[in-house]
């Protein structure tokens, strides 16, 4: 397995059946959690900000939500405690191909990429050699 | 009779007078001298026997001719009369005041005089100066008043100042100075009482009074201080300069007009005869024409005007004959310096008036004003040369003068048939909200010191409906780099704003269409991609192909709803 645990945060339930098959197919993560909305996303974060090893190593935001889009997402995360920030690394999804979304995804200190939808076996293999180096470079 | 006793007793009587302290002296009926006595000739002066048989009054004139006056009359009457009467005289020579009793009786008169004493004397003075005074006041043809220093009450006046100001005599004394002069005048007065008039001083000035009437009177008021029983007061003579301020004032006046007219004037001012000859010309023929006036007297006017001008000139001038007064449009005359010069000139006819007996003219040098009225209509005709190639209003804006030209494209694109327009008809023009900011951009422009200018802006037509109009200016500067004058073109653009208009409704539909492309159909096609990639044949698992059929369904009618939207909405 690449990574312990993987947050996928995404209204459509089937991206996130998807998203969820495809990791598990490919042994992407240990722990794959979904969630439908930013809200809960929000509220699962600081359920874990007394126990930081339960905080998910990857967490795969999608861009259009009803109520709370990914982007006002990352304004609430911004006031999390650093100890959360510091540990996760967001991955902002969209089937978009605006590349405005894509821009401004990336204009924002705490997206480390930017991944358009479906996931398919080869992104997550890129994303697993992105993580490693850091280099963000994603289509 | 013997004469001894007459002759004894009037050597008693001589010896006699001789004694008495009166100055004595005898006349007959002719006032011939008879005789005096040892007071008389030391009064008199008397050294020989010359007064003897001589006239009284060539010796004595001034003292005895009151006495001559009155009493010559009962001599002449040559009756038998017993009167004495006593007069009072002043004997110049001595400066002595004598009191003369004259007893009439048949002989003739005898006439004893007494000097007065030092106090009588004085008295004498006194009053025989305030009767003197008197009767000068009284009698003067001059009006003349005598008012109160303090309170300005009149407290005397003569006829003549009743007769003048229209007010009786009980009336002035219930005055005050201040009754007779005018409102402005009186804060005039106010200054002179308290500031000009001092005691023991006279001093003049020119005021305006005004008559019981109202009718005000323009005077020449001469004052002395004076006591007046017992009163600081002042004694006023005044002239009545009314007529002459009048016809004064009307000479300088009309003086003053001459000269402006024709000596100082820019206007010439020539006199002909019927034929056009110069009978008199103004000054100013030096600076209008070129020429001394005297030098045209004789001349024809016909021979200074231009060729192309003379015969309407000459049918002008003719017109006058019976019209009186006629006005020339402007015609060119040959200056003496050779140039052309534009006249404006008015023709009098004066032929019947004895005084003139010519054709007056006035004319005026109106050069500058034509060549500026012709050059602005080469302007405008190459403007409307240039309109007729181009449908954009061309306008001329003058910035010193505020005014601007404009083509036939005013009238061609806002329906205006105009050729000259203020600014200001310009700004009336211009849609409120667009104005500010034009005028802020020139004046940007001229700061700048920026020559080309591109505008878009609505401007009102005649009908009262805003087209919208794109305009390319020039700005021009003169040699200090000041801008003046701008010269533009307005071209409408009210179609290809509604064109751009409606490609903006366009493109907005097309943005939102990609959008819908890009977000609405792509997230199902995603899924749909997503789920066939998941569908793996080679491990045949059935139960991953049965979650994920239903969805592949879904997505596929998902493709379909946002495909029906996209048509929808480009036809909208």
């Amino acid at each position: 397995m690449k990574y312990r645990k993987v947050l996928i945060i995404d209204d459509a339930q089937i991206d996130r059946y998807m998203a969820e098959k495809m990791m598990k197919k490919y042994e992407f993560s240990n722990e794959i959690i979904t969630v439908e909305s930013a809200m809960d996303a929000l509220e699962l974060l600081e359920s874990f900000k007394t126990n930081p090893e339960a905080l998910p190593d990857l967490i795969f935001l999608d861009i259009n939500m009803p109520q709370m889009n990914g982007f006002d997402f990352l304004d609430e995360y911004e006031k999390l405690p650093e100890l959360i920030r510091k540990k996760c690394i967001i991955i902002m999804l969209s089937s978009s191909l605006h590349p405005e979304d894509r821009q401004r995804a990336l204009q924002n200190p705490h997206v480390f990429t930017f991944l358009s939808k479906p996931i398919n076996a080869e992104k997550l293999r890129e994303l697993c050699e992105m993580t490693s180096t850091g280099s963000n470079n994603l289509m | 009779m013997s004469n001894r006793p007459i002759q004894s007793y009037n050597n008693l009587i001589d010896n006699i007078l001789d004694y008495i302290k009166e100055a004595y002296i005898q006349v007959n009926r002719e006032w011939i001298i008879t005789g005096w006595n040892t007071s008389a000739a030391r009064v008199f002066s008397i050294t020989n026997k010359a007064p003897m048989g001589t006239h009284l009054m060539e010796n004595w004139p001034g003292v005895f001719s009151a006495i001559y006056a009155e009493l010559d009359v009962y001599l002449l009457a040559d009756t038998d009369i017993n009167q004495e009467k006593v007069f009072e005289s002043k004997f110049e020579d001595e400066d002595l005041i004598l009191e003369i009793k004259a007893i009439l009786n048949p002989a003739g008169i005898s006439l004893l005089v007494n000097k007065l004493s030092r106090s009588k004397q004085t008295e004498w003075n006194d009053e025989n100066e305030r009767l003197k005074c008197e009767a000068a006041f009284e009698k003067s043809p001059l009006p003349k008043w005598i008012y109160d220093l303090e309170t300005l009450q009149f407290l005397d006046v003569n006829q003549a100042a009743v007769d003048l100001y229209g007010y009786s005599k009980e009336e002035f004394l219930k005055m005050k100075l201040k009754d007779i002069r005018t409102d402005e005048e009186k804060v005039v007065l106010d200054d002179i009482i308290q500031n000009q008039i001092k005691k023991d001083m006279t001093n003049q000035s020119l005021v305006i009074h005004k008559r019981k009437n109202g009718e005000e009177l323009f005077v020449s008021v001469k004052g002395t201080s004076m006591y007046y029983n017992d009163k600081a007061a002042r004694m006023v003579f005044v002239v009545d300069l009314t007529g002459l301020h009048t016809i004064a004032g009307a000479l300088a006046s009309s003086e003053q007009r001459f000269k402006l007219l024709v000596q100082d004037g820019s206007d010439l001012v020539t006199i002909f005869d019927q034929q056009g000859v110069y009978k008199f010309a103004s000054p100013t023929a030096a600076r209008v024409l070129g020429v001394e006036p005297e030098l045209l007297i004789g001349k024809n006017v016909f021979d200074f005007v231009h060729p192309e001008d003379r015969e309407t000139a000459r049918l002008q001038f003719k017109l006058v004959e019976t019209q009186n007064r006629v006005i020339m449009p402007p015609f060119r005359y040959r200056h003496f310096n050779g140039e052309t010069r534009w006249m404006e000139t008015i023709i009098t006819n004066r032929l019947n008036d004895p005084v003139i007996k010519g054709i007056i003219t006035n004319s005026r040098d109106v050069t500058e004003r034509i060549l500026q009225e012709i050059e602005r209509k080469k302007i405008l005709d190459r403007f409307n040369t240039v309109s007729k190639a181009t449908s954009d209003t061309i306008w001329d804006l003058n910035l010193t003068t505020s005014s601007i030209t404009w083509n036939k494209g005013l009238q061609g694109l806002f329906g205006y048939k105009l050729d000259f327009t203020t600014l200001d008809w310009w700004k009336s023009k211009v849609h409120p909200d667009d104005l500010e900011r034009i005028l802020a951009h020139f004046v940007s422009m001229i700061k700048q010191g920026l020559a080309k200018s591109k505008l878009e802006y609505r401007f009102q037509c005649a009908n009262g409906k805003y087209k919208a109009v794109f305009d390319r200016s020039y700005i021009q500067y003169d040699e200090h780099g000041r801008g003046n004058r701008i010269i533009g073109s307005m071209q409408d653009v009210t179609e290809q704003k509604r064109y751009i208009a409606e490609i903006e409704v366009q493109n907005a539909k097309l943005r939102e269409i990609s959008f819908i492309q890009s977000h609405k159909l792509r997230a199902p096609l995603a899924a749909f991609m997503g789920l066939i990639s998941l569908i793996d044949t080679k491990d045949k698992d059935p139960e991953t192909f049965y979650e994920i059929h239903p969805m592949l369904l879904q997505t596929a009618k998902e493709i379909d709803i946002v495909i029906r939207t996209i048509t929808e909405e480009a036809e909208r």
